[in-house]
């Protein structure tokens, strides 16, 4: 319970046992009981019996009783009676019971921890008494949490175990440091930061774009090399000397004692920077009527998102989606929009390249995170999570600083809950989320059911893995969806155009589109009906239902319209942005129009 | 839903808000706060200490009011407790205000609340909310 005058601190010490021993006496009772001595007795018994029942500490019993005091005092001078004044007071006991959860709510962390210490070590004194030694030894013979595997070494050491030849990673890093960034105030960074396969190619746009190509030739060089490699071969950033450049070194902290919690991840945002620059290129290659580069640009970018998934952590799978998902975008636009750049062995070539189901990506990322969370929880957690409260506090603080202050509120009742109940809880929701992700797309119609704050039972902050680690696996799903769907658009939009180059016309029929590398017509991610065909105008429009499950015959959703992969960040949802509009419908064909930077 | 849980619910929604509607003009303390609730309302949210106190204390954890306690003077009585607003609970007042306004206009459309002098054209109710 706050008071803020400048007299309060004054006032609580009044109320302390200090001032107990200034009178001579070893129990405050009195001070309790002195601010309703005056009132008549039933209002007295009233106001006690309710003070009592609030089973707070006694400066805070002291405090609620002065101002229920006050208040009966109060209606006494209006000329109420005690009768009166008992009838309105109401239900005392419930009265109770919400005061005292609410000032238990204002309770500093350091009083409520010292309370968990109190009450654990109290037990703990009654074990040795009593001869049973059960809770003495699971406090006194608990050791700190340690984690017995080093999973950040056995992910390094398989990685320098591959032959050098088939390392992607060494010539990324290279890349990375190579990239010229244009500076912030410059009227390229806009583009080179969001570039967008929708852009049209007006003569300012393209000029920029080349400029930014040429700059980043010697990167791009090495990116399309390491591409070409089978396998990423990354290592988690144990020591600085895991980086070429020194100077890079500067942005990124080494992690500490293989801790996988620690490990930032510093080449994910540049691999995203390159999928751009490799978009870009794909784009000027189209414009300039060299599908086959076009073609090999993308396949590059494929690659590099399949070695974004290769690290321990479902943020790598989020950000190999999100390469990809900028892969089929530009893929689908430049067929669409420049048409004449490509070969009918080149449009056959972005059908053979995004016929595989990303699906499997999420579900791989999800069980990345399951090591991680295991191994974060042994290295915070002591299985009766006394020890580390500090630093688990620290934990809560940088995983989520927008909480603040009300973390140790998180953390007592993570620590109140346990580490294996923490484990299990998050563990489970894993399983869940796997289970979803490789489903059918229309057999899951909602994946409300992984938020964890509608299931977790109990409070939801007693399983702090579960909600710090786990708050976008609806997200994440949904995304993977969305991507297995982009993949579609792409090969619907290469069978478009090869149908149109043999018989003059788009098709309008799913049957006409099976020779030209469509043989199973694609189903809706949301219904699970074949995708539809509206051909009211001259060019058809092929589509699904969207979230809304409504057909609208084609009509694009505002929210799809206004998205572009560029805005595409790991935080937010692909699913999210390109079809939660509360209406139109999901439309794969034609792509988004084009339109000026 | 039997009359009590509705009155129990309603109390529950409007309360807070009437506590702290009371309390963005000036501070003030509970018995003072029970007194208004019940003069300004007609006795509609008219509430006992057991539901009051609870809910200052509540509001309080929540970080939408404060509380200073203010000695007594000279002459001597008790001290006393009193609340005011925070800007987190002015924000909230703000938002809960502006829901009751729509919450109030949607039943006006459905003539379920009558409407103000001069305003006696209904809202329409579409299938994205409420035209007023």
């Amino acid at each position: 319970m706050s008071g803020h005058s400048s007299n309060d601190f004054i006032r609580k010490l009044g109320t302390t046992p200090m001032r107990d021993v200034v009178r001579g006496r070893l129990s405050s009772r009195l001070d309790v009981r002195k601010p309703t001595q005056d009132l008549p007795q039933g209002l007295r018994e009233l106001a006690d019996a309710t003070v009592r029942a609030t089973r707070l500490k006694r400066v805070e019993r002291a405090q609620v009783a002065t101002e229920l005091a006050d208040h009966f005092e109060q209606g006494l001078a209006d000329g109420k009676d005690p009768t009166e004044l008992i009838a309105a007071f109401g239900d005392g006991p419930a009265a109770a019971k919400l005061i005292r959860r609410a000032v238990v709510r204002q309770r500093p962390l350091t009083v409520r921890a010292l309370g968990w210490l109190a009450w654990g070590t109290g037990l703990a004194s009654a074990g040795v008494v009593l001869g049973t030694g059960s809770l003495v030894t699971s406090i006194a013979l608990a050791k700190p949490p340690a984690n017995p595997t080093n999973y950040v070494a056995q992910h390094n050491a398989a990685s320098l175990a591959l032959p050098a030849s088939d390392r992607a990673w060494d010539l990324y890093i290279e890349a990375f440091d190579a990239l010229e960034v244009p500076d912030r105030g410059d009227d390229d960074y806009r583009m080179y930061r969001d570039y967008d396969p929708g852009i049209t190619n007006d003569e300012a746009s393209l000029a920029v774009m080349r400029r930014i190509i040429q700059q980043n030739d010697e990167a791009l060089a090495l990116i399309t090399n390491g591409a070409s490699r089978t396998h990423f071969g990354s290592l988690l950033m144990t020591a600085p000397s895991d980086w070429a450049d020194a100077n890079s070194l500067g942005r990124w902290q080494p992690a500490r004692d293989g801790a996988l919690f620690e490990i930032l991840l510093p080449h994910l945002s540049p691999m995203r920077r390159s999928a751009r620059l490799l978009a870009t290129r794909a784009h000027i290659s189209a414009i300039d009527g060299d599908g086959a580069s076009a073609l090999q640009d993308i396949q590059s970018l494929e690659r590099l998102g399949l070695h974004a998934r290769e690290n321990a952590f479902l943020i790598g799978s989020l950000v190999s989606l999100a390469i990809q998902s900028l892969g089929t975008q530009t893929a689908s636009s430049l067929i669409y929009h420049h048409p004449e750049a490509f070969s009918a062995s080149d449009l056959a070539g972005f059908q053979a390249l995004f016929r595989t189901d990303p699906r499997a990506i999420v579900a791989d990322g999800l069980e990345q995170d399951r090591i991680a969370g295991i191994d974060t929880a042994n290295r915070y957690y002591s299985a009766n999570g006394m020890f580390l409260l500090p630093e688990f506090q620290k934990l809560l603080n940088d995983m989520r600083p927008d909480i603040g202050s009300v973390v140790s509120a998180y953390a007592t009742a993570a620590i109140d809950a346990g580490r294996d109940a923490n484990l299990e809880a998050y563990e489970r929701w894993i399983d869940r989320a796997r289970s979803l992700a490789l489903r059918a797309p229309w057999d899951v119609p909602s994946l409300d059911e992984l938020d964890p704050e509608q299931h977790a039972s109990g409070p939801g902050w007693r399983f702090v893995f579960l909600n710090t680690f786990a708050p976008s696996f609806d997200r994440t799903v949904g995304t993977g969806f969305r991507a297995w769907q982009q993949r579609e658009e792409v090969r619907i939009a290469a069978a478009m155009e090869l149908f149109s180059r043999a018989e003059g016309r788009w098709a309008n029929r799913p049957d006409e589109l099976a020779p030209f590398g469509i043989p199973n017509w694609p189903r809706d991610m949301h219904t699970g009906d074949p995708l539809r065909f509206n051909t009211d105008s001259e060019t058809p429009v092929i589509y699904g239902l969207g979230w809304n499950r409504t057909d609208e015959g084609g009509k694009r959703s505002e929210a799809s319209a206004a998205w572009r992969p560029a805005d595409w960040e790991p935080s937010e949802s692909v699913l999210d942005a390109a079809t939660r509009g509360p209406r139109g419908d999901h439309v794969l064909w034609p792509p988004q129009p084009e339109h000026s930077n | 839903m039997n009359p009590a849980k509705l009155e129990r619910e309603l109390m529950r929604g409007a309360g807070p808000t009437a506590v702290l509607n009371l309390l963005s003009n000036k501070e003030m303390y509970g018995y003072e706060l029970v007194v208004a609730l019940a003069e300004r309302t007609e006795g509609v949210l008219a509430m006992g200490q057991s539901t009051l106190y609870p809910m200052l204390y509540n509001l309080e954890a929540k970080g939408l009011i404060r509380a200073r306690w203010e000695e007594p003077g000279d002459g001597g009585g008790r001290a006393r407790k009193y609340y005011s607003l925070t800007k987190q609970g002015r924000e909230r007042l703000t938002t809960d205000t502006d829901q009751w306004n729509r919450l109030v206009t949607a039943l006006r459309g459905l003539g379920i609340v009558d409407s103000p002098p001069g305003h006696a054209k209904p809202a329409q109710i579409t299938e994205t909310g409420v035209l007023a």
